[in-house]
């Protein structure tokens, strides 16, 4: 029993830790588009269209960057046009669209002498303190000389286009140089045709979102913790960029679209609250949306994982009450629905596999919709659902159910209906109710209870419930998500 | 010998004798697209070669949003070519205007204060990078240890010398791209091995690059 209560408590402890030094602008999701028909063939009768598309295909498939390849062809200076008030400048801000092609200049200007290629990228500032690269175009010099070929660099025949094909897309996604290790992104151009290890951990490491940072499984409910010089920056999350501000990380998985609401609340630090999809896209920024310097997001969100920084300010602002950059905080995850939501991914005591499925909610009035949250005095009920493995139905169980409090003290509740301490049971796993299991079981946690009563008027408690078979009592079937009861005034 | 008394004939074959001892130096720098570029080739290649320093950078916006930077440099003295204005404004594609920059990749910008030695390929046409060869027609002078003024490349490695060890066109054999440091540019990777050779001074830099320009 201990074992399952220990596996939730523990499972929100930390999920990974990373820490990398990259810099740099990258594109926003990891993915982007290129056109790749450059017309014509090189000396030895081969597309260069077909060089750019293996080229930029190797970094798909080697890379977490995401390319859509499109096979026809876009001018890269396409958007760019001579200025008139700036003889022979290109002009405008570019398509938005990224190209390939040769050209005798970069879009009217002189390449200069001894330059093969030039990549244009255009970034924008994003609210991180880093850039966001918003359009890339690929200019190869025609007046140099390129063929495509395997092998050691032929002086013959010119430069192999190939390899500064993916020197250049290695560009697009926002690589820079290598200069020490084996690599397609070296300053030097070589016998390597293949992107190696240092190219393809380079690009991971650009890709690699929020999961540079120290990474905390955030529930539905409250967890406290504390900004403290030493813990990760925004300039580390990014990979660069100018935000040295402090940062934790947490992670929310929603099985269903949910309307959730964040708060990040302090008495001594001025908090900021982002939202990031799974790409570490920026969904939404908060600074003051709370009362006070306290943060507030309330969106809704489709199923899948976000990424939340409990985060705050690069500096201090002096405001005696909030205007500290570190300190301790507390942040809260509510949620609002018009059904019960789902409590996770099945696990189980002893490894055994099931295609149970669980859910639970709070609700105060009901059961016309659930959320989390009550007021000290609100009449609420905790409300779960089982729904059995087919395997299970129709075969004598139980039910148990289980209760752990803001300070870890674990309760569970006996045959009598009273929550107890789990440490005053004998059995390895405490039932609460001995029945044949049906389809689908309706658990009722706590009925038309009020918070105050129990002496609660500002907490948070996790429950969890599961049931088991009488042909193997050890074994418990359970979810990995607690349904959470936040009681706050 | 007294300082200054040699000859540039002699201060070639003397700053060449020392490049080779340091020939097997690894460089680090940075660049990709361009090729590497011998120092004698970065001379001849040059219209204008003069030490400066730069007044002033500004990045804008033409009338249709493209952006480009232009760099106000003092012109202290000219090495190669022919400019009597005390000022030289060179346009670099690329900048930050606001929240939005276009990037060149590999091209760097001169900086606010700084001073050096540029080559230029052209006052006339426009260019992604007026300077030959991009970085390695760019070097800047920083003190040295002893607080003598040196040479440094754009990348801020010192130079320890410079000579013209190749005289290939930059037609021939491309294979390597730059690194930022034409062949021929001697530079010292690690900052901790300053004590042991320190940049090139100014003036010896001086005679190298007029020595070079009245090569045949």
């Amino acid at each position: 029993m201990l074992k399952w209560i220990l596996s939730v408590v523990l499972a929100a402890l930390s999920l990974s830790a990373y820490s990398f030094s990259v810099n740099g602008s990258k594109w926003p999701g990891g993915s982007t588009h290129l056109h790749v028909g450059i017309s014509g063939l090189s000396a030895s009768g081969k597309a260069w269209s077909d060089a750019m598309l293996r080229a930029a295909q190797e970094w798909n498939d080697k890379t977490p960057f995401d390319f859509t390849l499109l096979d026809s062809y876009r001018d890269p200076c396409n958007g760019y046009r001579a200025s008139a008030t700036s003889s022979g400048f290109p002009a405008g801000p570019g398509d938005d669209v990224n190209g390939a092609d040769f050209n005798s200049t970069v879009c009217g200007n002189d390449f200069g002498t001894s330059v093969l290629a030039v990549t244009l990228v255009y970034t924008e500032s994003n609210q991180l303190g880093a850039s966001d690269i918003t359009q890339a175009d690929i200019v190869f010099n025609s007046n140099s000389r390129f063929d495509i070929y395997d092998g050691p660099f032929d002086s013959n025949r010119g430069t192999d286009f190939a390899r500064v094909a993916l020197h250049e897309v290695g560009h697009v996604i926002g690589m820079g140089h290598e200069f020490s290790a084996s690599s397609i992104m070296r300053d030097r151009i070589g016998n390597l045709s293949t992107l190696q290890p240092d190219d393809i951990a380079g690009a991971t490491t650009l890709y690699q979102g929020y999961t540079r940072c120290p990474v905390s499984r955030l529930d539905f409910g409250r967890v406290t913790g504390a900004l403290n010089s030493g813990d990760c920056t925004v300039q580390q999350l990014v990979g660069g960029g100018t935000d040295t501000s402090l940062t934790d990380v947490y992670q929310l998985d929603l099985a269903q679209s949910t309307r959730v609401t964040l708060n990040m609340n302090s008495g001594s630090l001025d908090s900021v609250l982002v939202l990031m999809n799974s790409r570490s896209e920026v969904l939404e920024i908060d600074d003051d949306g709370g009362t006070g310097c306290n943060s507030q997001i309330v969106r809704t969100l489709p199923a899948g994982t976000y990424a939340v920084l409990a985060n705050t300010l690069t500096s201090a602002t002096g405001d005696t009450s909030c205007g500290k950059n570190n300190g301790p905080y507390q942040l809260t995850a509510r949620y609002d629905s018009s059904a019960l939501i789902g409590a996770g991914r099945n696990t189980s005591l002893q490894g055994g596999r099931s295609s149970a499925t669980f859910a639970g909610g709070v609700t105060t009035n009901g059961g016309a919709s659930f959320s989390n949250r009550v007021t000290p005095t609100q009449r609420f009920d905790v409300l779960g659902r089982i729904t059995v493995d087919p395997a299970h139905r129709g075969r004598q169980g139980f039910l148990v159910i289980a209760a752990i409090l803001e300070n870890n003290q674990v309760y569970v509740r006996n045959p009598l209906g009273e929550f107890v301490p789990l440490g005053s049971q004998t059995s390895p796993v405490p039932f609460t109710t001995s029945k044949i299991l049906g389809a689908t079981e309706d658990v009722t946690l706590l009925g038309q209870a009020v918070a105050s009563t129990f002496g609660m008027t500002d907490t948070s408690v996790r429950f969890l419930i599961g049931y088991g078979l009488n042909s193997n009592p050890d074994e418990l079937y359970f979810h990995d998500e607690p349904i959470n009861l936040l009681v706050s005034p | 010998m007294m300082k200054g008394t040699h000859t540039p004939r002699v201060a070639l074959w003397q700053l060449l004798a020392f490049s080779l001892l340091l020939m097997l130096s690894s460089l680090s720098a940075r660049a990709s697209t361009v090729l590497d570029m011998s120092f004698q080739e970065v001379v001849d290649h040059a219209e204008l070669v003069f030490e400066g320093r730069v007044r002033s950078v500004e990045a804008r916006n033409d009338a249709e949003g493209m952006i480009h930077t232009w760099v106000d440099f003092e012109v202290l003295e000219v090495l190669k070519g022919d400019h009597a204005e005390s000022t030289l404004t060179l346009r670099f594609l690329g900048g930050t205007v606001g929240t939005q920059r276009l990037e060149v990749t590999d091209l760097r910008l001169p900086q606010v204060g700084e001073a050096g030695f540029y080559f230029v390929e052209s006052l006339t046409r426009p260019q992604v990078n007026p300077l030959v060869g991009w970085s390695q027609g760019h070097f800047l002078i920083e003190p040295r240890a002893d607080g003598q003024p040196g040479v440094f490349t754009a990348h801020h490695e010192p130079v320890l010398g410079v000579s013209a060890p190749e005289q290939a066109p930059v037609t021939a054999a491309m294979n390597t791209f730059s690194k930022g440091v034409a062949k021929g540019v001697v530079v010292q990777e690690s900052l901790s091995a300053m004590a042991a050779s320190a940049p090139m001074p100014v003036d010896d830099f001086k005679r190298s690059v007029r020595a070079l320009v009245e090569q045949p």
